[in-house]
């Protein structure tokens, strides 16, 4: 029987994000029809190593590579093992969790007593012709088993196991509760099937769940180099792809009506995510389009909070009467993911041009419209392509005018054992003001509260990527893809009062998910980032900071 | 025949609905205007559920008392923050409104309960419109009741700023008020002209960030309410005091109840205080119970022993037999009081005026030529006022000779009217 292995990287390279889910279902080619992933990584132990150690993908791999030349599907070892139907005794496996969605995905946690007897492989058939097959997961810490089982903790007795449907947002919903029960297979070739009905979560709610799980699975140790050899054994790819699942299963669920004076196509297209209650829309909208040049552009608001819509749109009928600029709500239910809003707002401009702003973004000048065009009408366009401004805090201080990378090192405790030395990158805000003066310059990156950008750059970049747990680093992400393909972000002295106090702020990523977002920020652009990237004045193409 | 002009006021209430001076200086400009042949004059009130029946929240705008001219503003889901409306039907109401008359003027006289987003509304929908805005207190500039009075210290705040207005109104942040000034100089830079009936609140409004060279002052006005003959007052002494206004806070009547108290406690008890007015429910727990127990303890006194009698609550109609009663009008206002039209209504019945020495009060009323200054919140100095107010022969009528006739409606209007036709508009 031909097995699916997942694919794991320890090393991410962003180009392969989007294709995590189609790559698990490509490989099904050519296979010897005697070839069986499972028993070939029991026969082979070495093999099965190789695979958790994340050297090689999968015993597929292997077998593609070297296998089918050493001929090991016909050595002894292979044949004992796939000719043997009743195996040893299995070791002890218990189930903390087992949720599933009617899209497909899957969280299991547990643990097993595999001292003697290494667990190799866990497989949970959600339908007839789908099954999530982990052959290597991280094993987490226990305290509660290791007490139970009176042994030293010196043995990793729990699993956490996610998984994204197979097939992703195309993939028909399954009944969850007529899954298989799932199945533990040991190196010995014992295999346990653990019958459980399983919970019935949405995405999202599995999503939280696994990621309440990281904190937990870490054991306390907030050492990134435990948590992300976690999330690196297919963890951390498989929420990012849940989480970009989720953000596209909205996306046909939006309801978009128009008000104000109708253009065929804007110079621009200002785009507002409400993260806020809808009572800001008017005067944000007021204080952003009273200005010269404003009528020039079309503003678009997203509600993603379903307790605002019909607030927001009273807002929008007020704005009509009271403003009378040309206005896109978008009521779109489904939270406050990453790239969620701003894809439905690219979706709905008239305009080469997006100017994403958050609600807590003012400018501090009447007549910012006016300048934004002049500047995108008279600057290079690689000055122009991905831009950011000066944000100010309302005390007059200047609060951010675009990122920068610097090295943290710190000591971190572990119990009973010295402090550990954990030396990382941290991302920053430029917060002083530039020895000469508010002038262009481009940096590593600019902050998403306010982002101006080519529309076809957008799209050559991919937009918003989807994958971060709420909104985070998707705009740094953003500007380090259009930096590896030459073009960094620039800022321009455009000044916005910048309003990050006022509550209700977008809200802050659960602890797993800042977790995970840094994990997807790091794994992804670490190597980039190291060590060119790194200080107050990187190098960048167009000049120093 | 050239067409009349058309003038829209705007008053944040009706003088028949709510008390305050604003909606009566309103209500006499319209009076007036309507008296003028080249005018076509028309008035929108706001009103809200404390209007009672009156009050119609799904009508958004309406007649009102089958008066010619003259409109209500339905007040539902109001911003008292940014001073803006939620509801969209009121809104779309008076864009209508707006398209049905057409006017040619639109002048507001404040923003409070109308909504300062109705400013950039009529400048979106009638852009030619000239619009005029009359300051009748520090609402733009102070988020705590628009007195300017320090609520840390109750003493007078000559100037805004986020971290002040904050230890001020401290639920709010100092972003907050940062965003409120932003949201309301992006309603009034629709304005053409600004207008203050007193010359010191200009310099409030220039120190705010308002362009001096777009505020004028115009004065308020008001119609004669001398309905009969003024009987000259009896010889002797004029030892008669009178307090007309609200029974809050700002209008300082504990002031004068402490001056009672320290006269009274020196032995001096030859005079009579009238408190007339009412609304003591607005004021703070602290001065509510204090002019409550002054009230009782004063009910409880022997008839012969009594100083001060509480008249309650009066309408216009009733002004004059209830200053008539008195010799003098004092005014303790602990707060800028930005014109005083009690002032004008004391002058129209020849009582000089004993008011406190800040804002419009010491603007109108000059110290020792027509009336007396005391230092504002320091019932001793008022003590000595009104002492001597008894006791100085001649004081009265040195000062009733020479009191001021007070600004008449006419007066007013002409002043407006000026700045209806002035060519400075922004309109585009």
């Amino acid at each position: 029987m031909a097995v699916r292995p997942r694919i794991v990287r320890t090393v991410i390279d962003h180009e392969d994000w989007d294709d995590v889910t189609r790559d698990e279902i490509d490989d099904d080619d050519d296979v010897d029809s005697d070839f069986d992933e499972a028993t070939y990584l029991r026969a082979f132990p070495d093999i099965a190593e190789a695979v958790r150690r994340g050297t090689l993908a999968s015993g597929l791999a292997h077998f593609r590579l070297a296998g089918r030349t050493e001929g090991r599907l016909e050595k002894a070892e292979y044949l004992a093992l796939s000719q043997t139907h009743a195996g040893p005794a299995s070791p002890q496996v218990a189930l903390d969790t087992l949720t599933i969605s009617p899209s497909g995905s899957t969280l299991i946690t547990g643990w097993s007593d595999d001292r003697f007897d290494q667990l190799t492989e866990v497989d949970l058939e959600t339908r007839a012709d789908s099954r999530h097959n982990w052959m290597a997961f991280p094993r987490l810490a226990r305290g509660d088993v290791e007490r139970t089982l009176e042994t030293p903790a010196r043995h990793k007795f729990g699993f956490l196991l996610v998984a994204a449907p197979i097939g992703g947002n195309a993939a028909p919903p399954i009944d969850p509760r007529a899954a298989n029960a799932p199945v533990f297979r040991f190196a010995s070739g014992a295999e346990t099937r653990l019958h459980r009905v399983p919970v019935v979560a949405s995405d999202a709610d599995l999503r939280d769940l696994a990621l309440a799980a990281l904190p937990t699975a870490a054991a306390g140790e907030l050492d990134p180099e435990v948590i992300y050899s976690i999330l690196d054994q297919h963890v951390g790819v498989q929420i990012a792809a849940i989480n970009r699942l989720i953000v596209d299963q909205q996306r046909s669920r939006r309801l978009i009506s128009r008000t104000g004076p109708s253009r065929g196509r804007y110079r621009g297209t200002i785009v507002t995510t409400l993260r806020a209650g809808a009572d800001q829309i008017v005067p944000r909208l007021a204080l952003t389009a009273g200005g010269a040049g404003a009528e020039d552009y079309e503003f678009v608001v997203v509600v993603t909070n379903a307790d605002q819509f019909e607030a927001a749109s009273r807002a929008a009928r007020v704005a009509d009467a009271t403003l009378g600029l040309s206005l896109t709500l978008i009521l779109q239910p489904g939270g406050d993911p990453a790239g969620f809003g701003e894809d439905a707002a690219v979706d709905a401009a008239r305009s080469d041009r997006l100017i994403f702003m958050d609600h807590n973004v003012i400018p501090r000048d009447l007549d910012w419209a006016a300048h934004h065009t002049a500047l995108l009408d008279r600057a290079p366009i690689t000055q122009t392509r991905l831009f950011g401004g000066m944000l100010y805090r309302p005390d007059g201080a200047l609060s951010h005018r675009g990122y920068y990378f610097d090295r943290e090192t710190s000591l971190l405790t572990r119990p009973n054992d010295v402090p550990y030395q954990a030396n990382t990158v941290r991302l920053n805000r430029l917060v002083q003001p530039s020895r000469s003066g508010p002038r262009p310059g481009p940096v590593v990156g600019v902050p998403g509260a306010f982002l101006s950008i080519d529309r076809r750059w957008y799209e050559t970049l991919g937009g918003f990527t989807r994958h971060y747990s709420r909104a985070a680093f998707e705009d740094i992400d953003l500007c380090l893809r259009s930096l590896k393909l030459g073009f960094p972000a620039w800022v321009h002295p455009l000044p916005m009062w910048h309003f990050e106090r006022r509550p209700p702020s977008r809200p802050e990523p659960s602890k797993g998910g800042a977790i995970l977002n840094a994990w997807l920020l790091h794994r992804q652009w670490d190597a980039m980032i190291v060590p060119d990237l790194i200080g107050l004045n990187p190098t960048l193409p167009g000049g120093g900071n | 025949m050239n067409a009349p002009c058309k003038v829209l006021l705007i008053s944040l209430g009706h003088p028949d609905l709510v008390p305050g001076g604003s909606p009566v200086v309103c209500q006499e400009l319209f009076d007036e205007l309507r008296t003028r042949d080249d005018i076509e004059c028309h008035m929108l009130a706001a009103v809200d559920r404390e209007s009672g029946d009156v009050h119609q929240p799904k009508e958004g705008i309406t007649g009102f008392d089958g008066r010619d001219g003259v409109y209500l503003l339905h007040q539902t889901d109001h911003d008292a923050w940014l001073h803006r409306n939620n509801e969209p039907m009121l809104v779309e109401s008076f864009v209508a409104l707006l398209r049905t008359i057409e006017p040619d003027v639109v002048h507001f006289h404040h923003f409070l309960s109308v909504g300062a987003d109705l400013i950039g509304t009529v400048r979106r929908t009638l852009p030619s419109c000239r619009i005029l805005f009359t300051f009748h207190e520090f609402a733009a500039i102070c988020a705590a009741d628009g007195h300017m009075v320090r609520r840390t210290d109750q003493s007078l705040c000559e100037r805004a700023s986020p971290v002040r207005c904050h230890q001020c109104v401290p639920q709010r942040s100092t972003d907050d008020f940062v965003l409120r000034k932003l949201w309301l100089e992006q309603q009034l830079r629709h304005v053409d002209r600004f207008t203050c009936p007193s010359h010191f609140m200009i310099e409030h409004y220039v120190n705010w960030g308002l362009p001096r060279d777009r505020i004028s002052h115009v004065t308020n006005g008001q119609r004669s309410r001398v309905v009969r003959p003024i009987l000259a007052p009896p010889d002797g002494q004029r030892k008669r005091f009178g307090f007309f206004g609200q029974l809050h806070d700002d209008k300082g009547v504990h002031v004068l109840l402490r001056a009672v108290t320290l006269l009274r406690e020196e032995g001096f008890n030859g005079f009579r205080a009238d408190i007339n007015g009412g609304g003591i429910q607005h004021a703070s727990h602290p001065i509510r119970r204090e002019i409550e127990a002054f009230q009782e303890a004063e009910r409880q006194r022997p008839p012969a022993e009594r100083i001060v009698s509480f008249n309650g609550p009066y309408s216009l109609d009733q002004i004059q037999s209830r200053m008539m009663r008195v010799d003098w009008a004092i005014v303790p206002s602990v707060w800028w009081e930005i014109f005083g039209l009690v002032i004008s209504e004391a002058w129209m019945f020849g009582r000089p005026v004993i008011c406190s020495n800040a804002g419009g009060m010491a603007e109108r009323v000059t110290h020792e030529v027509d009336g007396l200054h005391f230092e504002m919140g320091d019932p001793a100095s008022l003590a000595a006022a009104i002492k001597r107010a008894c006791l100085e022969d001649g004081l009265w009528q040195r000062l009733h000779d020479a009191l001021p006739e007070p600004p008449s409606r006419a007066a007013m209007a002409d002043g407006y009217l000026a700045l209806y036709q002035a060519e400075d508009a922004l309109a585009s």
